[in-house]
């Protein structure tokens, strides 16, 4: 199930740049699988020159699929790679931690835990270093 | 966001651990814990900070509890945004000029909001809190669950009101005086 995908530019825009002019270069989704969260990120193939004069003759034929890219950062806390849920190299599943605060304090996170703790990606929400309006 | 399990209605319904290899019914067990997990009756949320890469920057969890609820999740609502709404002047007067944008809230079904703040600012990347950041630790009553749970006529209404949102909701700055109303809500503090 996916929630949630988000077309972004790992590069920074240039300075004064319009946003339209920003082409997207990886596309991110959230969502679930098995009960658990997913993070995933994929790379668009073609050249930026090429997905710009698609745009304006209003198709879509782009002729190299997205691929899945390997993502560099380490996987830690409650991002994990576990491969029988979906994740590896490219995919996250994101589990529940345990503990909390008032009623949530002293919870575990046990295999039993896990069979009905259900985690879904609901949002990306981005942040872009951007200039106040 | 966690807080919607798979022991809803009975043990039928399998999910995975992160271990297994294929999908397993609760068992009776298992499904007597989870009635009476507080992760079961309302929600709590996890949000994580991503690079786009993957690297992890930080997490935190928050949650509520409505102990007087009689609906499962009544606070269920819609996820997390980031409060950057161009219609918001709060969002754009907070902090610093180079950390607008950096408050992230959600509704709660009742119609309520809540703000994720004590998120300080960074020129390339929202970056953890450095301070009020204890987890809660120590022991946990479990809470016994209620009998049974209702989500129609006449309970509904009043309990279960949004599960989307337009709501102008509006991050503030950040602050270390917030009430305990407030910072029972999070991890973060």
């Amino acid at each position: 199930m996916i929630n949630k995908m988000w077309p972004f530019s790992n590069a920074n825009a240039a300075t004064n740049a319009r946003l339209w002019d920003v082409v997207d270069t990886h596309v991110a989704w959230t969502g679930m699988r098995l009960g658990k969260g997913i993070f995933s990120l994929g790379k668009f193939t073609a050249a930026a020159g090429g997905k710009t004069s698609k745009l304006a003759a209003n198709v879509t034929n782009e002729t190299t699929p997205t691929a899945p890219i390997w993502m560099s950062g380490t996987v830690s806390g409650y991002s994990q790679t576990t491969a029988s849920n979906g994740g590896n190299a490219y995919t996250r599943q994101i589990v529940s931690p345990p503990g909390g605060v008032n009623q949530f304090k002293g919870l575990t996170q046990t295999t039993d835990n896990d069979k009905y703790v259900e985690v879904n990606c609901r949002q990306i929400n981005p942040y872009f270093g951007s200039t106040a309006w | 966001m966690t807080g919607i399990s798979q022991c809803i209605n009975d043990n039928s319904v399998a999910v995975a651990s992160r271990t297994d290899a294929a999908p397993a019914l609760l068992t009776t067990t298992q499904h007597a814990t989870c009635l009476n997990d507080p992760r079961y009756l309302t929600w709590r949320q996890l949000s994580i900070v991503l690079k786009w890469d993957g690297t992890v920057v930080w997490w935190r969890t928050d949650s509520f509890w409505d102990p007087s609820s009689y609906i499962i999740a009544s606070s269920w609502g819609p996820g997390t945004i980031m409060s950057s709404h161009i219609a918001s002047g709060t969002d754009n007067t907070t902090i610093t000029a180079a950390d607008e944008s950096k408050s992230y809230v959600f509704a709660l079904a009742d119609g309520t909001g809540v703000q994720l703040s004590h998120i300080t600012g960074g020129s390339t990347v929202v970056n953890a809190p450095t301070a009020n950041t204890s987890a809660g630790s120590g022991a946990n009553t479990l809470t016994t669950s209620p009998t049974s749970f209702k989500n129609s006529a006449p309970f509904r209404a009043d309990q279960n009101y949004c599960s989307d949102t337009n709501l102008n909701l509006t991050g503030l700055a950040d602050t270390s005086s917030l009430a305990a109303a407030v910072t029972a809500y999070s991890d973060g503090y």
